[in-house]
């Protein structure tokens, strides 16, 4: 009774800190996909490596066309990287010249605004700064910072905008990095003629960005097409290493498991030399006791797995509903852009691989018990009492 | 008579301890089918070593046993067994039943092992139990059974596979002398009725009083063979 109690401890609260990680991890990763990398993204072959001004794609239409043929949702971007300076202070950060209607239906950037308006009033040269911004160079609705930038034929420009609209994407980082003012703005400003930088579409499903990718390399020849993982190598790294956390955390808990249930069958075992013994006088054969211990542990298994599995698939979808709120406890989740809410969730080919475990688990922990069984010689352990 | 157990000069030296004991110095003895024999003799004498040996379930450190014309000095341990299952009925001195099976299941659970089917075991576990008197505690588990009544079902047990003849090591020790009396009495009765075979060691006087052979060990010898007629 009280293995399979630890057994389906072991399991439910493997299960659960899965999840957790998992929930966090999940979250991060959409976060970003949704709000930053989209799922694919076409960029001038040499952009990447230098983010200067030519390098520019020079037929968005054709771009746009490809996407939409894959039922995309697209949006365009002019990004130069510039100074913006109010009386105060200048720093240095990437001016995003989008398009706001399309950019709110693949980012939804209009969600991250927490003052004034998203391009909504007609002003001339709007702009967009995050609160991080305003903070820093004490900037409010309305004021008019300058932005110094340089064009395609690198001359150096500076234009003034007005502050429209402050976001906050909850992200140290992108605060300190972007501010946003509208495509038709910059363009003339920079000369790019209708030429964008970036071009970023959404579809239905993260994990078809792949094939995404892969039809429009083969419609756009000499440009960069990248799934959100090539864009953001980050998260392909970070996917990685929560598979090997997953990875290593499973082997523990199994590790514990197996010196469980060694320990709980060689008592059984021990315990019942007398019974096995006896067993084998009048003629079970080694290979049947083997089999009998064996099964035995296996059984022990099959009570406790379902028990685990089912505590565990509870809390996780409960907790997963309501969310863990951590913000009492963790500030430092917010400058990697995580929520402090979590919302613990875990695949369902998740528990099916945890069961699988526990099952093989059980069986290698038996091995040793089971051996010990048909070693007893039946004279000695009759002898017993 | 077929001879079914044959010893010659069979010695047993145990020598996992410090100082070794030669518990058996070389017994020679037959034991024919239908036999109702008991081994006697003081404490450590050898007679739970030498009814260990004729059982299979110890060897021999010199000398041959055969049973039932088998060389069993030689099997494998696996052969051992499977020898034990179809030739030799035990009946333990502490019963050693399985506890968490009933009276039915202990006698039905051996018939298993020999593959017979389904049928045949529950009319042979039936009649058998109600051999030995306890037709009406067939679904009792031994907690709850008497240790005469226990060692009841370990004969109805050990005569279940049918096996040439039943070994018992003190099968009344644990039993007061008129229990002890009435599982003999019943013992007797399947020997005289069925030629079912018995070996028994023991140190109960009225039992003794009861056997047609008695064989005395002294010292790992055998030191008087007497066969008396009823
Ligand atoms: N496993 C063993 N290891 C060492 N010595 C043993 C072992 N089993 C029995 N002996 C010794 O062998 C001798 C014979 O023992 P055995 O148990 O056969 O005597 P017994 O006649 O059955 O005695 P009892 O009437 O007390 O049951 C004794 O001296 C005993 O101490
Ligand atoms: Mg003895």
């Amino acid at each position: 009774m009280v293995v399979i109690t630890a057994m389906a401890l072991g399991i439910w609260s493997l299960l659960f800190i899965l999840g957790f990680s998992h929930g966090i991890a999940g979250s991060y990763m959409r976060n970003t996909i949704d709000t930053q990398t989209s799922h694919v993204q076409v960029h001038h072959p040499d952009w990447k490596e230098d983010n200067e001004v030519k390098y520019s794609i020079a037929l968005p239409a054709d771009v746009q066309s490809e996407m939409e043929k894959l039922q995309l949702q697209t949006c365009s971007r002019i990004i130069a990287n510039g100074m913006i300076a109010s009386s105060r202070q200048a720093r240095a950060i990437q001016v995003r010249g989008i398009d706001p209607k399309d950019e709110a239906l693949v980012t939804g950037l209009q969600n991250f605004m927490v003052e004034g308006s998203y391009f909504e009033k007609k002003t001339r040269n709007p702009i967009l700064i995050s609160t991080r911004m305003a903070e820093l160079l004490k900037l409010k609705i309305r004021s008019k910072p300058v932005i110094t930038l340089t064009t395609m034929d690198g001359e150096i420009t500076a234009n003034a905008f007005k502050v429209v609209g402050i976001f906050d994407y909850k992200n140290t980082m992108l605060n300190e990095a972007l501010v946003f003012v509208l495509n038709k703005d910059l363009d003339p400003i920079l000369g790019m003629n209708g030429k964008v930088h970036e071009m970023a579409a959404k579809g239905e499903d993260s994990a078809l960005a792949k094939q995404y990718r892969d039809a429009l390399k083969s419609g756009l020849p000499g440009l960069l097409v990248e799934s959100f993982e090539e864009v953001a190598p980050e998260l392909a790294m970070f996917r990685t290493q929560m598979m090997q956390n997953t990875a290593i955390l499973t082997s523990i808990v199994m590790l514990a498991l197996i010196f469980g249930i060694i320990n709980t069958m060689l008592m059984a075992v021990l315990e019942r030399q007398r019974e096995l013994g006896v067993l084998m006088a009048v003629g079970m054969k080694k290979g049947n006791v083997f089999l009998m211990v064996m099964l035995e542990t296996v059984f022990l298994a099959l009570i406790a797995l379902p028990i685990g599995l089912l505590i565990a698939f509870a809390t996780v979808s409960w907790l997963g509903k309501v969310g863990v709120d951590l913000s009492r406890y963790s500030d430092g989740l917010k400058n990697f852009g995580m929520s402090a809410v979590i919302h613990p969730e875990l695949g369902l080919h998740m528990y099916i691989y945890i069961g699988l475990a526990v099952v093989v688990t059980a069986l290698i922990g038996a091995i040793y018990p089971s051996l010990k069984a048909i070693r007893l010689r039946p004279v000695e352990a009759i002898r017993k009492v | 008579m077929s001879v079914v157990i044959e010893t010659k000069a069979l010695e047993k030296i145990y020598s996992e301890s410090k100082f070794p004991v030669h518990a058996l110095r070389g017994v020679d003895l037959q034991v024919h089918k239908g036999e109702f024999t008991a081994i006697v003799g003081p404490s450590g004498s050898g007679k739970t070593t030498l009814l260990n040996i004729i059982g299979g379930l110890d060897r021999p450190t010199k000398g041959r046993i055969s049973v039932g014309g088998v060389d069993i000095a030689h099997l494998s341990d696996n052969e051992l067994i499977e020898f034990r299952q179809k030739n030799i009925g035990f009946v333990f001195q502490s019963y050693n039943l399985i506890p968490v099976l009933t009276a039915k299941e202990n006698v039905e659970f051996i018939m298993l092992l020999q593959n017979r089917s389904k049928e045949e075991r529950i009319r042979r576990t039936e009649s058998l139990l109600n051999r030995v008197g306890l037709g009406d505690r067939m679904d009792n588990r031994p907690g709850e059974m008497s240790g005469g009544q226990q060692q009841r079902v370990a004969v109805a047990r050990a005569l279940a596979s049918s096996p040439q003849f039943i070994l018992a090591d003190e099968p009344t020790a644990n039993l007061d002398s008129k229990t002890a009396g009435s599982l003999l009495d019943m013992m007797l009765e399947m020997n005289r009725e069925e030629g079912t075979t018995f070996v028994f060691s023991t140190h109960d006087s009225r039992v003794i009083r009861r056997a047609r052979r008695v064989i005395t060990l002294v010292d790992g010898l055998i030191d008087s063979d007497e066969i008396r007629e009823q």
